[in-house]
């Protein structure tokens, strides 16, 4: 007889939340669709596509209460005392409240987008909440195998929302792209992971970090590998090929949804990695990643001058974004650490904040995706213009704004640290991202109308998330650490921040 | 010395077949190559002491995946006299790319000094059954909602119909229009 | 003799009597069907038409090897001789007596599952590179069948496994030999898992009532259509080998193999092998093919779920009688 193990299921509750919506999901489609009525309402596609929006949504807040509640109770908690693979601490809670809500405002922001497509079936739903229990399972993983299974668990969904349109041709090429980039990376990994296991015999990051020896070639190979396989997902330069495309081809809410959590969970992965298993980083991987950390700033915010499509524009920022967050990679301080969380929550807002004004302005078929086509929104739809700003002003990290006191925070960390060059590169940057993230306020305020082929009206679920993401990124850049909220007073998220990785550093 | 004689021949040959998998120019013949790496790579773990997972090899990836991919090859067009363009005008930045990281992988693992792991005997399937219910259990959960995952992704992008751009339409009984 | 010299020689053996017996059965079973049919078979040939076989080799030798022009003609002229190697290395796991047997693995049963599941390779190849459509669509319906198969199949033979709580055939038999045969023991789950397997192993092997991938009727002759010679006969031969196979596996895992009073072990595992085997005989001339899609609901919607019920059913025997019990 085998002796039941001794596991705490409580420290996977926010994830098992998660998994359980999904299905839920799945059987309320079945179910729903065989009824003709449901409390005196006709069945309809929208009506089921709202209903089961709407259990999504529910479920991402129990999870973010359930991971709220473990970050304010704090302490560590492992799922298995023999074999550690998931462990619930204020980082894991942390980040993943901060998915749980991320995922909860793409849910919102769906609904309307994918009714005027036609595609708006519960399995979109079911697998967002799959992936984001992926992610969730993944910034909780103390063990590679983990981290190999809570990636896969988060991309293979996320394959598939790409091509999620299944009749447009862009969707499909988007999808393929990202499912072939993925695998490979994927491949590259585990390749990782399997020398790191060959030199430390063990996959726990406990383990490792006992095995691992900086002087050994097969452990920094195995290092490097596994850094790649995550340099696929966040689009650092030079594997970043795949994201412009990607991030065109699949349909606007996906790229929201995409773009804002993979990176958190990715970056929130790395660091767990590098803080858990490898100590301070060794000096030569240091300056790999302050190369690729400048090369990743320059090539995004380069590229991203000449893009005459707003998601491709979006996609060459994400890429810059990414390197200014790996700036705290390689200052590997609490403080550049502290810093990337909260840089990660301010993009989460301002970046989920722009997809969904290109969402709410998405006419049926008609995506509304050239710059060009921005003319003149002021006056046709001034309050969308006006978040629209908003959000490109924080991308900028215009003082005032959630993207400058996350920028701020990042830089006075390479600065504390000594990385002066890599500041100058990141504020000079800064400077040339302004030119093209200004071109679309400029175009909204200052051109006459030419496109008039925008959607007129604008859905509840995307005007709250917009109103939710506009507010979060002027608090979070007016009074980080004082979030005025009706419900639950002053929130101090950079204390937040702080709190979520001081675990790595004994604190 | 027999060992490692059986352990070259065995790799040099799963090396072929791994090249001729990405070379042939015939869908089918990439397939059974793929077979062939994928057989020989069973008989290694054999060669291992793990012939639980040998076995486990040969009847999933074989047996199940392969056929598959046959599935897939049979369920597009044919191939057979085309032939798939395996050329590419970017031949030489590419072989020097891989030849390069051959190197660097090859030059870590010999400048290693690899710790022997005491774990010579094999692996019997009850010990792994053991591990998948106890250590790993929570691995074996996630991935059966991995599988899940991959399902639903399957059904949605192979689903032949979709709502379209008819007029929207009351649900009747017994699922979708 | 070292071990592996043992089971080298007792490998052999073992395939050269197999293969004997299969050749034999040609000429047994066209007696037999003959009988079913008021007819009487083959009478010409030696005694009761006996050295008829020996007609039909020599012809088959004589017939000119022909290979269609527009066929794959290396992989056209390895599925013949790779169906009956795969089918032969199942039988190096089954021991016969406590003595006879090539190799008692530790992973006997997943091994002749795994390797019997590659035999679906083989022939999809020699459907495939006939490059005839025929050939082709027999190849897809094998392919189709043998997946579909294989996992019912896998699930019943873990029933025993279940059971006996180990997978090495040597095992499975002891526990049933100081036991009750699985086929009787625990009344109920065991017979039903017998059933299936014996279903799944004739759909694998491609035998009437399963045969739709060779389906004369509306195939020609499916997978062997550009086959003609030797190579034809070695296509035959390996259908044949299968069952007798499936039947000696069987017969171990289900029936107690050499577990039996009187006589030597032997004889009784040899004996209870050729019942199942002349029962397959019995149903193929007794029965008519299925239809593509009915083989289909049969395996996804009965004896998938009803194998999975097996399985747990035997779990929770086990749990609550202990093994063997």
């Amino acid at each position: 007889m085998i002796p039941a193990p001794d596991l705490n299921l409580s420290v996977l509750l926010p994830i098992i939340l998660v998994a359980i919506g999904s299905m839920t999901i799945l059987m309320g489609e079945v179910l729903l669709s065989r009824a003709d009525t449901v409390l005196g309402r006709e069945v309809t596609e929208s009506f089921i596509g709202t209903v089961l929006a709407g259990t999504a949504i529910f479920f991402f807040a129990l999870t973010l209460w359930a991971s709220g509640v473990a970050f304010a109770g704090g302490g560590v908690q492992v799922f298995n005392p023999d074999n550690p693979m998931y462990q619930l601490d204020p980082f894991s809670s942390f980040v993943t409240a901060v998915l749980a809500l991320s995922a909860l405002l793409s849910c919102a922001l769906s609904i309307t987008y994918l009714s005027e497509l036609r595609i708006n079936h519960g399995e979109y739903y079911a697998l967002i909440m799959l992936s984001a229990s992926g992610m969730m399972l993944m910034v909780a993983a103390v063990d590679l195998i983990a981290v190999f299974l809570g990636l896969e668990l988060m991309s293979i969904p996320i394959y598939v929302l790409a091509g999620f349109d299944r009749r447009k041709l862009r969707s499909n090429e988007s999808a393929l792209k990202y499912f072939l980039i993925g695998s490979f990376a994927s491949a590259i990994l585990l390749y990782g992971m399997a020398l790191l296991y060959g030199v430390s015999g063990g996959t726990s990051f406990e383990a490792l970090r006992a095995g691992f020896d900086a002087d050994n070639p097969m452990a920094l190979v195995g290092l490097g590998l596994v850094v790649v396989g995550f340099a696929f997902k966040i689009s650092m330069v030079p594997f970043h090929q795949w994201t412009p495309d990607v991030y065109e081809g699949a349909p606007s809410a996906v790229t929201a949804y995409m773009s804002v959590t993979v990176k958190v969970a990715a970056f929130a992965t790395l660091i767990r990695l590098l803080a858990m298993a490898f100590g301070p980083l060794e000096a030569s991987l240091e300056t790999i990643f302050w190369v690729l950390s400048a090369l990743t700033i320059v090539v995004g915010n380069i590229m991203a001058i000449i893009q005459e499509n707003v998601k491709r524009m979006l996609a060459y920022s994400s890429i810059a974004h990414a390197g200014y967050l790996m700036i705290g990679l390689v200052t590997g301080t609490i403080e550049g650490y502290s810093a990337m969380i909260f840089y990660l929550i301010a993009y989460t807002f301002m970046n989920l904040g722009a997809f969904g004004v290109v969402v709410a302005l998405a006419n049926r078929g008609n995506d509304c995706e050239r710059i060009a086509s921005f003319a003149g929104l002021a006056r046709t739809r001034p309050g969308l213009a006006a978040v629209m700003a908003l959000f490109m002003l924080s991308l900028a990290g215009i003082p005032g704004t959630a993207g400058f006191m996350g920028k701020f925070k990042i830089f006075m960390a390479a600065v504390n640290s000594g990385d002066i060059w890599l500041l100058i590169i990141g504020v000079l940057m800064s400077v040339v991202s302004v030119y093209y993230y200004l071109r679309i306020p400029v175009l909204m305020y200052m051109r006459e109308p030419e496109d008039e082929s925008h959607r007129t009206e604008i859905a509840s679920g995307e005007g709250a998330v917009l109103v939710v993401c506009a507010l979060a990124v002027l608090a979070l850049g007016l009074f980080p650490n004082r979030v005025p909220t009706l419900l639950f007073g002053d929130l101090d998220v950079l204390d937040w921040a702080n709190r979520s990785v001081g675990m790595f550093f004994g604190g | 010395m027999t060992e490692s004689l059986i352990f070259f021949a065995l790799a040099a040959f799963i090396l072929l077949g791994a090249v001729r998998v990405v070379a042939s120019r015939d869908l089918v013949h990439a397939v059974l190559w793929l077979a062939v790496v994928l057989v020989l790579t069973a008989v290694m773990f054999l060669m291992l002491g793990a012939p639980f997972l040998a076995g486990v090899q040969l009847l999933l990836y074989t047996g199940g995946v392969i056929t598959l991919m046959l599935f897939g090859v049979m369920l597009t067009r044919r191939h057979h006299e085309i032939g798939v363009e395996v050329d590419s005008s970017r031949r030489l930045p590419g072989a020097l790319g891989a030849l390069a990281l051959f190197g660097a992988m090859a030059c870590a693992i010999f400048r290693t000094d690899l710790p022997a792991w005491p774990s010579s005997a094999p692996v019997s399937a009850l010990e792994i059954g053991r591990a998948f219910l106890t250590d790993h259990l929570i691995a074996f959960e996630v991935l059966s909602i991995l599988l899940l995952a991959a399902m639903i992704g399957a059904i949605v992008l192979g689903r032949q119909s979709d709502f379209g751009d008819e007029p929207e339409t009351v649900y009747r009984k017994g699922g979708r229009p | 003799m070292t071990p592996l010299m043992h089971g080298f020689v007792w490998g052999l053996v073992i395939a050269t009597v197999l293969v004997t017996i299969a050749v034999l059965s040609i000429w047994f079973e066209r007696k037999f069907s003959a009988r079913m049919q008021s007819r009487l078979g083959p009478t010409l040939v030696g005694p009761a038409g006996i050295l008829q076989l020996v007609a039909d080799a020599l012809k088959m030798m004589q017939k000119e090897d022909l290979i269609p022009e527009k066929a794959d003609s290396i992989l056209f002229r390895l599925a013949p001789p790779f169906t009956v190697l795969f089918t032969l290395s199942v039988a190096a796991v089954i021991p016969f007596s406590e003595n006879v047997l090539a190799a008692d693995l530790d992973i006997g049963v997943l091994f002749m599952l795994a390797v019997g599941g590659l035999v679906v390779f083989p022939v999809w190849i020699a459907g495939w590179s006939s490059n005839n459509k025929y050939a082709l669509l027999g190849a897809m319906r094998a392919v189709a069948q043998g997946i579909a198969y294989e996992i019912p199949l896998v699930l019943s033979a873990m029933v025993p496994v279940v059971l006996a709580q180990s997978m090495r055939f040597s095992d499975i038999i002891s526990v049933q030999a100081e036991t009750h045969w699985f086929v009787i023991w625990p009344l109920g789950p065991g017979l039903i898992a017998f059933v299936i397997f014996f279903i799944c192993s004739l759909a694998e092997a491609n035998r009437i009532p399963f045969d739709i991938p060779e389906a004369e009727s509306e195939l020609v002759a499916g997978v062997t259509t550009e086959y003609a010679g030797m190579r034809f006969g070695l296509l035959q031969m390996a259908e044949y080998l299968h069952t007798l196979i499936a039947s000696a596996v069987a017969a171990a895992i289900f029936f107690g193999g050499w577990d039996g009073p009187f006589a030597p072990g032997l004889h009784w595992m040899v004996l209870k092998t050729l019942a199942l085997f002349f029962t397959i005989f019995w149903i193929r001339w007794s029965l008519v093919r299925f239809r593509s899609d009915q083989l289909m609901a049969l395996c996804w919607k009965y004896l998938l779920p009803l194998s999975l019920l097996l399985v747990m059913v035997a779990a929770l025997f086990v749990h609550y009688c202990g093994v063997g019990a």
